[in-house]
C-alpha cells in the first residue's frame, strides 16, 4: 500500500458518496453520425489482451454531456458518464472474460445545443492475454542531466505499478547513481535479473531472487563494464556488449543529440564461475546489442564497419562521418555444450540499403525478427525516422512493420513469451516523450492496430514529462528486497575475470 | 462606564502601562514590521519574488497532489507551492507572507500566553522566516525543494496552531493527541510535523515537572511516547509506505537541500527551532500572570526594543546582492520584451564589477535592442565572484535557456530547458522556454504538451492562450515581435561538436564560426567573433555586413581599426568609418606606444578610464573574462 493507493481509495469513496444513486441511461433519441468519436488514448479499433487493464480514456469532442456504453454485441455492457471514461476494473475484467472471442463495441454519445449524438462505435477485439507485467526505466528525455532515476514495474492487468529501485533511495548529487538497463532473464519466470549501476559505488547487479551479487566486469582486457545484456535461456551466461559511449549534442538539427560508440565489442559472462570471455572484438567493426535467439543456438547482435587503423584515426572518421555509421544485423552460432561460437552469418546488411540496423530480438517461435532501423547510428531513440522492421528468418524476407510504425521514432520492443504480443517504445505522441505502446502480433506474421499502455488516469500520459524507456514484459513481478540491492551497491564488486576467446 | 487606568500608574518600582499604550505600541510596532515585509518583497524584492515563482509550478491535477503526497509534508508541499504563485504579482506575494507572519505572531502570542507588553518578541520568529526566504539567493536558481519560499511560515504556522490545540487537550488526550500528530504531521507536513511533536513534547515535559501525582506521569508519558514516535514514524514510513522517499532525506523532507558548504544557511530555521521550544516552555510555566505584573514599563520597554530590533535584523542582515538584483532586473525586463529597458539597465550599472552571468543577460539585451555593436564593450565586461557558496553553476542556471533561446541555437534552449527540469524539477519558465523552443523548431506537440500545463496555472494561462494560437495556427509565428528576432538567427549551419560542458565560449564560439547569412544574424556573429577576439574571423565577415548597413557600429569599427594596426598593409578607408573613432583609436595608439614599456597590467590600469568602453582595450588589455 502507497500514499498513492491512500489517494486513489479516498477519491474514490468520495466520488462513491458523490455519485451514490446516480444511474445512467444510454440517450434513446440520439442523432447517429458517421464519424467515430476522438478519443486519448486512441483505442478505437485495436486488438487488446484478455487480461490488461481498463481502457480508461478521455472523450476529446466539446460537449456538455458524455454518456458511453461499452459492451458486447447486443448485450447491456456498462454505461459511464463524463468526458472522462474510467472504467471499473471488476466489470472491465468481467467484460473481457465474457468477451471470448466476440468484439467489444464502444458506443459514444455527447449531447450539445443540438441534443444527443451517437457516434459510430469503436470496435475492440479481444486476443490472447499478455505477460502481466512490464519494467522500465522511467527518466526525463534528457541529455547530460540526471536526477531521480526509476526501474519501474506495473502490472497490465491493473493500475499498480511500483519502483523495482529508485536510485535516490540512498544516495544523490555526487554520490548518486545512474541506473539502467534492467532485464529480467525469460521474463522474469525464474526470478533472475540484472542491472547496471554506474558511477560512484557502480557495477552490474545480478540477482536470484533475494540474492544480488554486484560485479565488475570490466577487466583489462575489455574497453568497458557490461552494457547491453541478452540472458541466455537456458544457461546461466549473460552476452554482453562492451561500449565506449559518448555523447555530442546538434545545435540545429531535428535530431538533437547522438548517442554513438567509439569503440565496442561482445563479451560473455558466466554468472556461476565469474567469467569473461570475446565474443566479437574486432576493432574495425563496432558490435553491440546481442539477442539470443530462443533455443540458445545463435547470438544475434549488430556491426558496423569502421575505417581507420588505430582508434585515433577511427575517432576522427567518426566526428565527420557520423552519418555514414551504418550498422548490420548478424548471427554466430553457439554451442551450449560447449559453450563455443561457431560460424557468423550475416542476417541483414542494412548498409547496403544506407540504413543502420540495431536491436534485433526474435520472436519466441525463432520466426520473425524484429528490429529497429533508421538512416544511421546507433541509438535510434533519439532519430526520428527509426521504425520497426520485421524479417521473417525462415524466408528472409524484410519489410517495415507499418501496422505499427508511425510517423515519428519507434526504437526498444520485446516480445511477449506467448508471441503474440510486442511492446516497444514510440515517441509518435509528440516526437520526444516516449510512451510504451503494444501490437498484438497475428499467426500470419502480422501487427494489428498498436495502442498506449493504459493509464487509470487517460491524460496522465500528457502531464507527465518523463519518458519510458527500456521496456520488458514479465511473467512475474521482480519481488527482490530493495534493502538487499542497497546491500549489493554499498559492497564490493566481485570483478571478474577474462578467460580469452569464447 | 469603567474608567480606564491613567497613561501612567507606578506601583513600586514598576512603571505600569496602560492598555490603550500597550496597544499603541504593540500596533506601531506590527505595521512596521508589515512595512517592512512589503518594501522587503513587494518594492526592492519583486524580482526576486517573480524568480521564484517563475522557477516554480504548481499544477491544480490529481496527478500533482499525487505527486506531492507521496513524500511526507507531501500536503505542506502543495500548499506551498499553491501560495508560491502568489509571487507572479509581488504585491499579492507580499501581501500572503504579511498574512501568514502576522498570523505565526498572533497565534504565537496567544498560545504561549504572552503578557501584552512582551508582544513585539512574537516578531522574532517572522523575523527569521522574512531572513530565511531573503537569504535564499542564487540558491532560487538550483533549488529542488518546491514551494520552498512557503514552506517555512505555512510550516511554523500549523506547528503553531497545533500546539495551541494540543494546549488545550488535558490528561490522555495528549498522550493520543501527540501519536496523532506525530503520525498525521509527519505525512502532511513531514519535519514540520517531527517539529510539532517535538514542541508538544517539550511542553509536556515541563509540566510534568511542575505537576504531582498520576497528572506528572502521564505528562512524562506523553514527552516520552513524543521523542519515540519522532524517531520511529519516519522509519515506519519509509518501511510500510516509502516507496517514493529518498531515504536520505527521510528525517529531513521537506527542509531546503543546501550544500554542506551552505549550512551556515539553516541559522534562521535552528533559531526558529530554539524559538518553538522556548514557547513551550514559557507556555508549560507561564501561568497567565496578572495584568499589573504584565504590564511594566520595563518589559514593554524591552520586548520594544527586541521588535525593532528583528526589523532592524532584517533590513540589515538580508542577502543583499547587486549583482544578483542586476540579473533579475534584466532577466524580467527580457521576459517582459521591454529590450530596450533590459539595456539600460546593463550600460547603466554603474562601477558594478558584473558576473559573467549579468555580462551574458547584458549581451542580451543589447542584442534585441540592437545595440550589440555599440555597446558590447561599455557594459563593465568583467567576471566578478557570485555571492554564493554555489557558483560552480551559476551561469549556466540563470543564463543558459535564456542565452541559446536569443542566440538563435534553440536545440541548445530547449536542452538546458529540459537538462534544467530534470536537476531542479518543472517550473514555468522551464515549459515557457521549452514552448517558445518547440514552436521555433515545429515541434507543435511538444508545444501543445507545455502549453497544456501553463493553461493549468493561475497566472500563466494567458501566456499560455497568446501561444497556443501559434500552435493553432504556425504563421503567427513569424508575426511574433521577439521570434521574429530569433528566426533570422536560426539560419546557421549545425554544429556538431562537445561542447565540454562550456557554455558562454561555446556559444560565441559557434556563432562566430558559422556561416550566418541574414543582416541580424551577421551582426551577432561579428559579436561573436569579437567577444571571442577573432579578429580575422571578424574581417572575414565585415564586408557582407557593410553592405546591409549604412553606417557601422561603433565596436565594429574599432575592430577594423584594430585590425589595420596588425595588418600594416589594410586600407580602412572604404568602410567609412567614423571621424571620432579614428580619432579615439588614434589616441588609444599614442598613448600605449609611451607607455609601452611599463607592466602590462599597469598599462590597463592607465588606458581603462579613457579607453575602458572601447574593443582595443578588450582586445589588448581585457584578462579578467571568464568565457564558461
Amino acid at each position: 500500500m502507497n500514499q498513492r493507493f491512500i489517494y486513489i481509495l479516498l477519491t474514490g469513496i468520495i466520488s462513491c458518496a458523490t455519485l451514490c444513486g446516480c444511474t445512467h441511461t444510454i440517450p434513446d433519441n440520439a442523432k447517429a453520425v458517421d464519424e467515430k468519436a476522438q478519443i486519448y488514448p486512441d483505442y478505437a479499433d485495436v486488438t487488446i489482451p484478455s487480461n490488461i487493464a481498463p481502457l480508461n480514456f478521455d472523450i476529446l469532442a466539446d460537449a456538455d454531456e458524455y454518456i458511453t456504453h461499452i459492451h458486447l454485441k447486443d448485450k447491456d455492457g456498462l454505461i459511464i458518464a463524463g468526458k472522462t471514461v474510467k472504467i471499473d476494473i471488476d466489470d472491465w475484467h468481467q467484460l473481457l472474460t465474457q468477451a471470448d472471442g466476440c468484439d467489444i463495441e464502444i458506443d459514444i454519445y455527447t449531447k450539445d445545443k443540438d441534443g444527443w449524438k451517437r457516434y459510430a462505435p469503436a470496435t475492440i477485439k479481444v486476443a490472447e492475454p499478455i505477460d502481466p507485467y512490464v519494467t522500465y526505466r522511467l527518466i526525463e528525455p534528457s541529455y547530460v542531466n540526471f536526477e531521480v532515476m526509476r526501474i519501474r514495474q506495473r502490472c497490465l492487468e491493473n493500475f499498480e505499478e511500483h519502483d523495482i529501485f529508485n536510485n535516490c533511495a540512498f544516495a544523490d548529487e555526487e554520490n548518486g547513481q545512474c541506473l539502467n538497463c534492467h532485464n529480467p532473464r525469460n521474463y522474469n519466470a525464474d526470478g533472475k535479473w540484472q542491472m547496471h549501476v554506474r558511477l560512484k559505488q557502480g557495477g552490474t547487479l545480478i540477482a536470484d531472487g533475494d540474492k544480488v551479487t554486484k560485479v565488475n566486469l570490466k577487466t583489462p582486457e575489455t574497453i568497458s563494464g557490461g552494457v547491453y545484456p541478452a540472458w541466455h535461456p537456458t544457461l546461466p551466461v549473460i552476452a554482453y556488449s562492451n561500449n565506449n559511449t559518448l555523447q555530442v549534442f546538434h545545435s540545429a538539427d531535428r535530431n538533437k543529440i547522438e548517442v554513438q560508440d567509439a569503440a565496442s565489442d561482445i563479451i560473455l559472462y558466466d554468472t556461476e564461475s565469474g567469467a569473461v570471455s570475446f565474443v566479437a572484438n574486432d576493432s574495425t567493426e563496432w558490435e553491440t546489442f546481442p539477442a539470443w535467439s530462443p533455443d540458445g543456438k545463435y547470438l544475434y547482435y549488430v556491426s558496423a564497419k569502421v575505417p581507420g587503423a588505430n582508434q585515433q584515426e577511427r575517432d576522427e572518421w567518426r566526428a565527420d562521418h557520423y552519418k555514414d555509421v551504418k550498422y548490420d544485423i548478424y548471427r554466430k552460432s553457439f554451442d551450449p555444450q560447449t559453450r563455443r561460437f561457431g560460424a557468423t552469418d550475416t542476417i541483414y546488411m542494412a548498409s547496403a540499403d544506407s540504413l543502420s540496423a540495431i536491436l534485433p530480438r526474435v520472436s519466441p517461435d525463432g520466426k520473425y525478427l524484429l528490429f529497429t532501423v533508421a538512416e544511421y547510428g546507433t541509438f535510434h531513440i533519439w532519430h526520428h525516422d527509426a521504425d520497426l522492421c520485421l524479417m521473417d528468418l525462415t524466408t528472409g524476407e524484410m519489410r517495415p512493420l507499418s501496422e505499427a510504425n508511425s510517423d515519428d521514432t519507434e526504437s526498444y520492443h520485446t516480445w511477449s513469451s506467448n508471441g503474440r504480443w510486442i511492446i516497444f517504445s514510440s515517441r509518435r505522441d509528440d516526437g520526444d516523450f516516449t510512451r510504451l505502446y503494444m501490437a498484438y502480433f497475428d499467426k500470419d506474421g502480422k501487427a494489428h492496430k498498436p495502442f498506449m499502455m493504459p493509464q487509470e488516469l487517460p491524460q496522465s500520459n500528457i502531464q507527465l514529462f518523463k519518458s519510458y524507456n527500456v521496456p520488458e514484459l514479465m511473467v512475474a513481478p521482480v519481488t527482490t528486497d530493495k534493502n538487499q540491492i542497497i546491500e549489493a551497491i554499498e559492497g564490493e564488486a566481485v570483478s571478474a575475470k577474462f578467460a580469452g576467446e569464447s | 462606564m469603567k474608567k480606564q487606568p491613567s497613561k501612567k500608574k507606578q506601583k513600586g518600582n514598576n512603571i505600569l502601562l496602560s492598555d490603550k499604550t500597550l496597544n499603541a505600541v504593540n500596533i506601531v510596532i506590527s505595521a512596521l514590521f508589515i512595512a517592512m515585509i512589503y518594501w522587503m518583497l513587494a518594492c526592492d524584492g519583486a524580482n526576486y519574488l517573480r524568480k521564484i515563482e517563475l522557477l516554480s509550478l504548481f499544477l491544480p491535477t490529481k496527478t500533482y497532489f499525487a505527486d506531492c503526497m507521496a513524500q511526507p509534508g507531501g500536503l505542506l508541499t502543495w500548499i506551498s507551492t499553491w501560495l508560491t504563485q502568489s509571487f507572479y504579482h509581488p504585491w499579492l506575494g507580499a501581501t500572503a507572507y504579511a498574512v501568514i507572519l502576522a498570523a505565526i505572531s498572533l497565534v504565537s502570542y496567544k498560545c504561549v500566553k504572552l503578557p501584552k507588553a512582551a508582544y513585539p518578541v512574537t516578531l522574532i520568529v517572522p523575523a527569521l522566516i522574512l531572513l530565511a526566504l531573503l537569504d535564499l539567493g542564487y540558491t532560487i536558481y538550483s533549488n529542488k525543494t518546491p514551494g520552498v519560499a512557503f514552506l517555512l511560515p505555512v510550516g511554523v504556522l500549523v506547528i503553531m496552531l497545533i500546539f495551541w490545540a494540543f494546549g488545550m487537550l488535558h490528561s490522555w488526550g495528549r498522550v493520543i493527541a501527540i501519536i496523532a500528530v506525530s503520525i498525521a504531521g509527519y505525512c502532511l507536513l513531514g519535519i514540520y510535523g517531527l517539529a510539532a511533536t517535538a514542541v508538544c513534547g517539550i511542553y509536556c515535559l515541563m509540566l510534568a515537572l511542575k505537576q504531582k501525582g498520576t497528572q506528572r506521569w502521564i505528562s512524562l508519558a506523553s514527552a516520552v511516547i513524543g521523542a519515540l514516535c519522532i524517531s520511529l514514524v519516519p522509519k515506519l514510513w519509509l518501511k510500510l509506505i516509502g516507496g517514493d522517499l529518498m531515504m536520505i532525506y527521510t528525517y529531513q523532507t521537506p527542509l531546503p537541500r543546501f550544500f554542506e558548504t551552505e549550512s551556515y544557511m539553516f541559522t534562521p530555521y535552528i533559531l526558529i527551532a530554539v524559538c518553538l521550544g522556548i514557547y513551550a516552555i514559557i507556555s508549560a510555566v507561564n501561568n497567565r500572570n496578572t495584568t499589573e505584573q504584565s504590564s511594566g514599563a520595563v518589559l514593554a520597554f524591552g520586548s520594544m526594543v527586541v521588535g525593532l530590533a528583528a526589523i532592524i535584523s532584517v533590513i540589515t542582515l538580508r542577502y543583499d546582492d547587486p549583482n544578483l538584483k542586476l540579473s533579475l532586473a534584466i532577466d524580467h525586463e527580457l521576459w517582459q520584451g521591454n529590450w530596450q529597458k533590459a539595456a539600460d539597465l546593463a550600460t547603466e550599472a554603474g562601477d558594478l564589477e558584473f558576473t559573467r552571468a549579468n555580462v551574458i543577460l547584458a549581451d542580451m539585451a543589447l542584442l534585441r535592442a540592437g545595440e550589440i555593436g555599440d555597446k558590447m564593450f561599455v557594459i563593465n565586461n568583467s567576471s566578478a565572484p557570485y555571492e554564493t557558496q554555489r557558483a560552480l553553476r551559476a551561469a549556466h542556471d540563470i543564463t543558459s535557456r535564456m542565452f541559446s533561446y536569443h542566440t538563435g541555437m534553440i536545440n541548445y534552449a530547449y536542452r538546458w530547458a529540459m537538462e534544467y527540469k530534470v536537476e531542479y524539477g518543472m517550473s514555468a519558465e522551464q515549459l515557457m522556454f521549452m514552448t517558445k523552443a518547440a514552436l521555433l523548431n515545429k515541434d507543435y506537440n511538444v508545444a501543445r504538451k507545455c502549453l497544456d500545463q501553463l493553461s493549468m496555472t493561475a497566472f500563466h494561462r494567458d501566456w499560455a492562450a497568446k501561444y497556443r494560437k501559434y500552435v493553432d495556427d504556425p504563421s503567427l509565428i513569424a508575426e511574433d515581435e521577439e521570434m521574429s528576432m530569433i528566426i533570422p538567427l536560426m539560419d546557421q549551419y549545425n554544429v556538431f561538436i562537445n561542447d565540454g560542458g562550456r557554455l558562454e565560449g561555446y556559444v560565441w564560439e559557434a556563432l562566430a564560426y558559422n556561416n550566418l547569412r541574414s543582416k541580424q544574424a551577421l551582426e551577432l556573429s561579428l559579436a561573436s567573433a569579437l567577444m571571442t577576439k577573432k579578429i580575422d574571423v571578424f574581417m572575414a565577415k565585415i564586408g557582407a555586413y557593410a553592405r546591409q548597413v549604412d553606417k557601422l557600429p561603433k565596436h565594429f569599427q574599432e575592430a577594423i581599426l584594430v585590425w589595420s594596426a596588425i595588418e600594416t598593409d589594410f586600407d580602412y578607408k572604404p568602410y567609412n568609418l567614423d571621424q571620432q573613432v579614428i580619432d579615439k583609436f588614434n589616441q588609444f595608439m599614442n598613448m600605449s606606444g609611451k607607455i609601452g614599456k611599463l607592466p602590462k597590467p599597469k598599462q590597463a590600469e592607465l588606458l581603462k578610464p579613457a579607453f575602458g568602453d572601447t574593443f582595443m582595450f578588450y582586445y589588448l588589455h581585457n584578462s579578467d573574462r571568464t568565457i564558461i
